[in-house]
């Protein structure tokens, strides 16, 4: 029994959003079913026998099944454009329905160079290997039905997540067109927020240059000492977590840690540890808070769970054919005083089950038209997942365990992908606004251009 | 306090001054302009070798290890072609093996299942594939799973080529119905039904490489598109492999 809205007003406040990169969900928390790592919670994930046909992959006539891998680079990015899934969710005429057959078949179209009966958007992890996911969804709550809303790329996922809506079905090299975003929502709604980006900001994606160079916009090194120091009367009551992204402008010894392939996730889990620490590290502050931690998409990566049949018309604006369903379901797990240790949401759910959320906490009625739209069909919000009136008062301590990685950012310039190039183009978006002041606040990104424009002149 | 130093100076002292001054200038002038010079070639170097780095990827062109099956000591070949500096490595470790050329092949006899994983590198990049061999014993048992679609005839067609770059010259001993149903099979020119869980010895000594035809009805209260009562979405053949 969830709580009601009126509890959850008084009980929360502070909402935590981080969004990681391209993983499903079998593949980060689908051992959570799998033998000695089954919870017994009746999580739907992987089970024995793996050579089983609702996990059966098809390509050149070969089966093809989910296999334990450990963490660490991989040979290359897996495909995960519009395309691609379609390859991927494998509809059958013949069955009706979408048999999450074409994984294996994707990668090796798309790889040409690689090829082994365990291809590597077949392979699932451990604890082992990601032992902070293993920790958060050991002692919070794993939604198992938590779908990317489009089965596509970064791109539309994330204006999706952010805006509600989507103009485009493909992660291009061009900026999107410009919709009012999250931001301009709680702004709108007199809800104080930040952003804590570590690196390039999504949001200079998506137009939000003027507020990256604003106050609301943090370095994550201040994540800790805000949470831990500051007044409650300025804190904001929506917090954005960045990592850094692989495909962002890097220099140097950075390290990306979004995990998005081809890195490891090695990284990405230090990254959510560090995330969790800060959190905690205030009790008090602690009590009031939920962190949602998803993933955008799921990266080209094996799910054995069909899409759900809710589609995405993009008319009269979009100029892309309407999406029948949802994307392949991604991780997501809620962590918070908030929800029982261990526990397993199975309500459909998707990136707009946040902006339900948002609208039920701070808003006075559906967040946007096409929200509200998902609502009816069957997404529910985030607010179902919160459970006991009293927050808990244990705060389960994150392992220090060591990892070890190497995932040194590619300068990417120029651009190899059309991510890189997208990414590339916020940030010159960035640099036209107010060069001096990205100097001083994005050190890093000034540099990055300086160094651009020696090797390929100014653009 | 420098303007007031200027004025008290006067005569061979001021003359000498502005001589080293004029004399001074053109130095300075002179050294200016074989500074900017100097930084205008370093920055045409550093311009040229960021060039080169950001030019300078590592790239595989093309990798693949043909047979993906092979019998034991059977060879297989793999071929590569790459920009960089490359090295093929093993797993199991086989001899002879290591730092190569940027294109090439080699044949190996490999006994057992061997990954075969080629590294380049260039500019401090590093890029990666894998390319697996399998060794397949006499007389063992392989499926082979084809993905149906509606027939006009009202059955279900599934239709496949297995890649000879797969499956080398293996060739057929037996073949063993797994589906549901009854099955047709068409095959390097034979044709033959099989009732369900039958084997049959009819393809022996075919090769295991090229078109398969499997043809199967629809079962009663199956209808094609329901999911609710959906035939299956493919079928099942067990093939045993020999030479």
């Amino acid at each position: 029994m969830s709580l009601g809205i009126d509890d959850i007003r008084r009980l929360v406040d502070t909402i935590v959003i981080v969004m990681m990169e391209n993983r499903s969900f079998d593949h980060l928390l689908g051992h959570l079913s799998y033998g000695e790592h089954d919870t017994g919670t009746g999580v739907d994930g992987l089970r024995e026998p793996l050579e089983q046909q609702a996990y059966e992959n098809i390509y050149a006539g070969e089966p093809y099944y989910p296999f334990l891998m450990t963490d660490g680079r991989l040979p290359s990015d897996l495909p995960h454009e519009r395309e691609a899934v379609a390859t991927q969710l494998a509809y059958s005429p013949v069955s009706g329905k979408h048999e999450m057959s074409g994984f294996a078949e994707a990668y090796f179209q798309f790889t040409h160079v690689n090829w082994t009966k365990t291809p590597e958007a077949l392979g699932f992890l451990t604890p082992d290997s990601a032992p902070i996911s293993g920790f958060l969804a050991e002692n919070f709550a794993v939604c198992d039905r938590w779908f990317a809303p489009l089965p596509a790329s970064t791109l539309p996922n994330r204006l999706m997540a952010w805006t509600g809506s989507c103009l485009v079905d493909h992660t291009g090299s061009i900026l999107p067109p410009r919709r009012a975003t999250i931001l301009e929502w709680l702004t709108d709604h007199d809800v104080p927020w930040r952003v804590y980006p570590d690196g390039l900001s999504f949001f200079a994606l998506l137009g939000e240059i003027v507020r990256l160079l604003g106050p609301n916009f943090r370095p994550f090194e201040r994540l800790a000492y805000d949470f831990m120091y500051e007044k409650q009367k300025t804190f904001p009551r929506v917090v954005f977590v960045e990592p850094s992204y692989g495909d962002a402008p890097h220099l140097g010894n950075d390290q990306p840690n979004d995990n998005h392939p081809p890195l490891p996730v090695a990284p990405g889990e230090q990254f959510l540890r560090m995330v969790y620490r800060a959190l905690t590290a205030n009790p008090d502050r602690w009590a009031k808070t939920v962190l949602i931690v998803m993933y955008d998409e799921h990266g080209g990566f094996f799910d054995h769970v069909p899409p759900l049949p809710i589609g995405y018309d993009p008319r009269p604006d979009g100029t892309y054919p309407p999406f029948e369903t949802t994307g392949p379901r991604v991780p997501a797990i809620v962590v918070s005083p908030l929800v029982q240790p261990g526990s397993v949401h199975h309500e459909n759910m998707d990136h707009t089950s946040v902006l339900q959320f948002l609208a039920e906490m701070f808003g006075s009625g559906p967040y946007c038209q096409e929200v509200e739209d998902r609502r009816t069909r069957g997404i529910t919000s985030l607010s179902n997942v919160l459970v006991p009136d009293q927050p808990r008062a244990e705060i389960p301590i994150v392992p220090d365990v060591g990892m070890s990685y190497e995932a040194v950012a590619d300068e990417a310039s120029p651009a190899k992908t059309p991510q890189q190039a997208l990414f590339q183009a916020g940030a010159e978006a960035l640099l036209a606004e107010n060069r001096a002041r990205v100097k001083a606040k994005y050190p890093e990104l000034w540099h990055w251009k300086a160094m651009r424009d020696v090797k390929e002149g100014p653009v | 306090m420098a303007g007031h130093m200027r004025v008290r100076e006067a005569g061979p002292a001021r003359e000498h001054r502005s001589r080293l001054r004029f004399g001074g200038m053109a130095e300075t002038n002179r050294m200016r302009r074989m500074g900017r010079d100097l930084t205008f070639r370093l920055g045409l170097l550093l311009a040229a070798a960021l060039l080169a780095a950001s030019c300078c990827s590592p790239r595989i062109e093309s990798f693949s290890a043909e047979p993906h099956y092979v019998l034991p000591g059977e060879p297989t070949t793999v071929s590569w072609k790459a920009v960089g500096h490359v090295a093929l490595a093993a797993k199991p470790t086989l001899a002879d093996i290591g730092k190569v050329e940027a294109a090439g092949s080699r044949t190996f006899h490999v006994g057992t299942d061997t990954t075969f994983t080629l590294h380049v590198t260039r500019c401090g990049k590093e890029v990666f594939a894998r390319q697996a061999v399998y060794v397949v014993k006499n007389g063992e048992k392989r499926t082979v799973v084809i993905r149906t679609e509606p027939e006009a005839t009202g059955g279900l067609l599934a239709a496949q080529d297995l890649p000879e770059q797969a499956w080398g010259d293996l060739q057929v001993a037996e073949v063993k119905n797994l589906c549901d149903r009854e099955l047709e099979i068409r095959h390097a020119g034979r044709v033959f039904r099989m009732a369900r869980g039958a084997s049959s010895a009819a393809l022996h000594g075919t090769p295991v490489a090229g078109r398969w035809e499997l043809r199967a009805e629809l079962l009663p209260g199956e209808v094609v598109g329901d999911p609710a009562h959906a035939p299956p979405d493919r079928l099942w053949v067990q093939l045993t492999v020999m030479r």
